[in-house]
């Protein structure tokens, strides 16, 4: 077990690594010379070069480093990330690393909530549509799920909005105002990947149903609950967890639509004003952040799992 | 393969109104769209400040926004604009994806192993993250759009795709292909291209919804296509400023995309289930709660038996049918009037072939008949009770307490997930009010008894043989002390010497519990080592019945002697000679 903890560490640091240099190369997108980029942003964003000399564009490319041959780039600013650096913001002038850290609970409290709305959701569907497959219970759930995943998350965000908060007036349309105005934010969030979940659960329980022990469990007389909570949903659950990096991938990325759509204060927010400001380090900063998150939550659940699912620790022992 | 598909595809949908509806719908969007320039003359992006958030009306069919802009006219043309890039963006990343994978899966070595390398890497990514990120960086616009998203699509395409070529690559006409020296070129586009051709299409479809979802989720973060030209994603996103004043600003564009991503979802549902098919029904009985005011029998009815003379159970001139007309073997009869019945501490041996009912039999004791079967005619009785009015409450009271099963694989019997103790503990604790300790107690008594070390309580089914795990199952029978055991061919899945030691087990567990045995099986042999009575079974009927030494020494029927004829030769003298 920790031998193999041990041997996807280093298969995610591998992974990091090729994220550092995709995250690096991804500076060269911007279209033209990026030092020009860079001062026609400090000194007025939107306006021309005209005012910019060529003497101020050589004295930033040194500055920056973008005179050095590609390859020296990448170690010195892989040096700088190494060492907990992200640089700084081109418009608040402050290390990106802090803002990052001071919006990150914002976004983790979206996500968590988003999680819980997503169980809430995909669970009852999910077994309920296995339960009754081929019923009418099965075909609402199905049709539900199809109009959840069908739904743009910020055309179903201002739709809430628009109910709740402009028609009915009971929940604030934006913002972190108090507990309860994280209600729509997670709503929606968590209702787009609800669907995947449940359809995933459903297959999985069916799969799961229809295996030998779980009609053994029946000529034991086991009851009702005991038969689908203890003996049929947690096998169910192993092919839910591993796909659980779509759903950590939907979270991430839905994150900073939800947040723009209700002005969350998170790091998607953060992101789309930085892009609005033509901010270039934070867009590099944060992309590097959402994916080293990214990768971090995948290893996380893939240890996991292999609690959920005695088997695999055995294989695991077979081939570490 | 795609023939098949676009057989069933069409199949299906002839079958399916609400599908032909909305497919019906996106068509005739799409076509308004491309036709823009014909429905409606008011220009997309003309301003009329003399007619702002005008609400929908006869010169105004979707109203206006609050430049005066004709809503219809920008949803129309914005239309043109979200569908072309999402079309582009298909094919992009079909390309990219197909090149890639089948350069991979194809070529194998160093290419496969940077190119896979490349895909890992890219599939680490937060998808829209990343597609955000290149989007901005490239400074947004329709063609960084379509990069973006395309960027960030494809890697999963070429990881399925490699694993397709790679199948195909092994198949008998490529590598003759290559034999013969037809040029790499040629054997990947005629014999691995088109061969991918289905599938494609298929991932195609599936996926084209989940890209037009992000194409016009960049958009509303204004990613997109520069105003004031119109899109739908930045539509909407204009819109919500006004939306308390003109609500129709957001639902005509969220209302497009909305429709179109569905009919992209739901082709793509018919597409998978035609492709992988959806299993038409769910489990059963046990799933729907017992009626409110269902009667239950009285739990002394079914007490242990008073007297030896009463069978414990008794099957009476049962008849089963194949009763779903769902399934292919519907009106086939799977027994057909047999009569069966054991007694306290009688070992009744139910011989038959593959086929002939012994299962559905063993089924039918324990009410585990299950669709696509039923029971249609005679009766079974447990105990001396009726069960012709049981419902699934009354059979689980019994299930385990007073009649066990011990079934035919024992490497499937055992849930995967849950401990060995756990397995054989919560049959006690679901129908006796035992303390957890006098389970324990009695978890390892039972294990003992099976011959198993008591350590095995603590292990997961994997861990064990074949051998130790029919064991587990058969002390997960006899730990309530039941009276009745029903062991459906206990043996067949071990090897010959640990069918010896598990027979033995259970010939000394009968002894020591008084059991009832139901000892279904096909083997000769492994029947004839335990029990007193016999019945064979031939096509759901009774062929022969009587004490085991008669019938095998006597018997005159032809198929009864077939049977043992088909003993291999010198374990039957062996037999006969230690008296067996």
């Amino acid at each position: 077990m920790l031998r193999y903890a041990l041997w996807r560490a280093v298969a995610a640091v591998a992974v990091l690594f090729g994220i550092s240099v995709v995250v690096f190369l991804l500076l060269r997108l911007i279209p033209g010379d990026p030092a020009t980029a860079v001062l026609l942003t400090m000194f007025d964003p939107g306006a021309s070069s005209a005012g910019i000399t060529t003497a101020d564009i050589e004295e930033l490319r040194d500055k920056l480093g973008l005179s050095d041959p590609l390859h020296v780039q990448y170690v010195s600013w892989l040096t700088e990330i190494l060492q907990g650096n992200l640089g700084t913001s081109l418009r608040s002038r402050q290390p990106i690393l802090d803002e990052l850290a001071q919006r990150i609970p914002g976004t983790l409290m979206l996500a968590g909530a988003a999680l819980v709305v997503m169980f809430a959701i995909a669970l009852p569907s999910g077994i309920i549509g296995a339960l009754h497959a081929g019923r009418p219970a099965d075909h609402v759930t199905r049709i539900l799920s199809l109009l959840g995943e069908s739904l743009p998350s910020f055309f179903l965000g201002v739709l809430l909005i628009y109910l709740f908060a402009i028609r009915l007036d009971w929940l604030p349309a934006i913002g972190r105002q108090g507990p309860e105005s994280i209600l729509l934010p997670a709503l929606t969030l968590g209702s787009g990947i609800a669907a995947t979940t449940s359809r995933l659960l459903r297959a999985s329980l069916l799969d799961t149903l229809s295996q030998p022990y779980i009609l053994m469990a029946e000529a034991k007389g086991l009851p009702r609950g005991r038969l689908l909570f203890r003996h049929a949903l947690r096998p169910a659950m192993v092919p839910v967890l591993t796909s659980s990096s779509l759903v950590a991938g939907g979270l991430l990325g839905g994150a900073v639509v939800v947040e723009t759509v209700f002005a969350w204060p998170g790091v998607g927010r953060y992101m789309i004003e930085a892009i609005g400001g033509r901010d270039y380090p934070v867009i590099q900063g944060f992309t590097l952040f959402m994916a080293a998150l990214f990768v971090g939550l995948n290893y996380v659940v893939d240890i996991l799992y292999r609690f959920l699912d005695p088997r695999v620790r055995v294989e695991d022992a077979a081939r570490v | 393969m795609s023939e098949r598909l676009t057989r069933n595809l069409l199949g299906t949908l002839r079958h399916d109104p609400p599908g032909l509806v909305l497919l019906a719908m996106v068509g005739i969007l799409v076509a308004l769209c491309l036709m823009a320039p014909w429905i409606t003359d008011a220009d997309p992006t003309a301003t009329d400040f003399a007619n702002m958030l005008l609400p929908p009306g006869l010169a105004h069919p979707l109203g206006t926004d609050d430049f005066g802009r004709d809503v219809l006219a920008r949803l129309l043309h914005g239309g043109r604009a979200s569908l072309s890039i999402a079309a582009v963006a298909v094919v992009v990343v079909m390309a990219l994806g197909v090149t890639v994978g089948i350069a991979a899966g194809y070529f194998g070595g160093a290419v496969d192993i940077v190119l896979t390398k490349i895909v890992d890497v890219l599939l680490a990514f937060p998808r829209l993250v990343l597609a955000i990120a290149v989007a901005a960086l490239m400074g947004g616009g329709m063609v960084p759009l379509i990069i973006a998203v395309s960027a960030v699509a494809w890697p999963a395409y070429a990881r399925i795709i490699r694993a397709f070529t790679l199948q195909i690559r092994r198949e008998g006409y490529v590598l003759a292909a290559r034999t013969i020296g037809t040029p790499t070129w040629k054997v990947l586009v005629h014999h691995v291209g088109l061969n991918l051709l289905g599938p494609i299409l298929v991932l195609a479809m599936l996926d084209l919804g989940n890209l037009i979802l992000a194409i016009s989720a960049l958009s509303f973060l204004g990613l997109g296509v520069a105003p004031p030209r119109p899109e739908w994603g930045a539509m909407l996103n204009e819109g919500r400023a006004m939306m308390e004043l003109a609500p129709w600003l957001v639902l005509a564009p969220g209302g497009a995309i909305f429709l179109v991503v569905l009919a992209a979802n739901y082709f793509g549902d018919i597409v998978r289930d035609s492709a992988e098919g959806r299993p038409v029904h769910g489990p059963s009985d046990w799933l729907r709660p017992g009626r409110p005011g269902a009667r239950r029998l009285p739990r002394t009815s079914v007490r242990e038996p008073s007297a030896a003379e009463q069978p414990l159970v008794a099957l009476d001139r049962v008849t089963v049918d194949v009763t779903d007309p769902r399934s292919p073997y519907f009106g086939r009869r799977i027994l057909d009037g047999v009569s069966v019945s054991v007694r306290q501490g009688e070992c009744v041996g139910l011989i038959g072939e593959s086929g002939s009912g012994k299962s559905t039999l063993a089924a039918l004791t324990l009410g585990l008949t299950r669709r696509p079967l039923a029971l249609t005619a005679g009766s079974v009785r447990l105990f001396g009770a009726g069960t012709g009015d049981w419902t699934w409450d009354d059979w689980r009271d019994v299930r385990g307490r007073a009649v066990s099963l011990v079934s035919q694989d024992p490497l499937s019997a055992l849930n995967p997930v849950l401990r060995i103790g756990e397995q054989i503990g919560e049959v006690m604790a679901v129908h006796s009010a035992a303390s957890p300790e006098a389970i324990e107690a009695r978890v390892r008594e039972i294990v003992r008894e099976v011959h198993l070390p008591e350590s095995v309580t603590e292990r997961y089914p994997h861990e064990l043989s074949g051998g130790m795990r029919q064991r587990v199952v058969i002390a997960m029978g006899l730990v309530n002390r039941p009276s009745l055991l029903i062991a459906d061919e206990p043996t067949t899945a071990l090897d010959v010497s640990t069918q010896l030691r598990i027979l033995d087990l259970l010939r000394d567990l009968q002894g020591r519990y008084g059991l009832g045995l139901l000892f279904v099986s096909h083997d000769l042999r492994v029947v004839s080592r335990v029990a007193d009575r016999v019945v064979i079974l031939k096509e759901g009927r009774v062929v022969e019945e009587g004490p085991t030494e008669t019938v095998f020494t006597t018997s005159r029927q032809p198929y009864t002697r077939e049977l043992m004829a088909a003993i291999p030769g010198r374990r039957r003298e062996l037999m006969q000679a230690t008296g067996t």
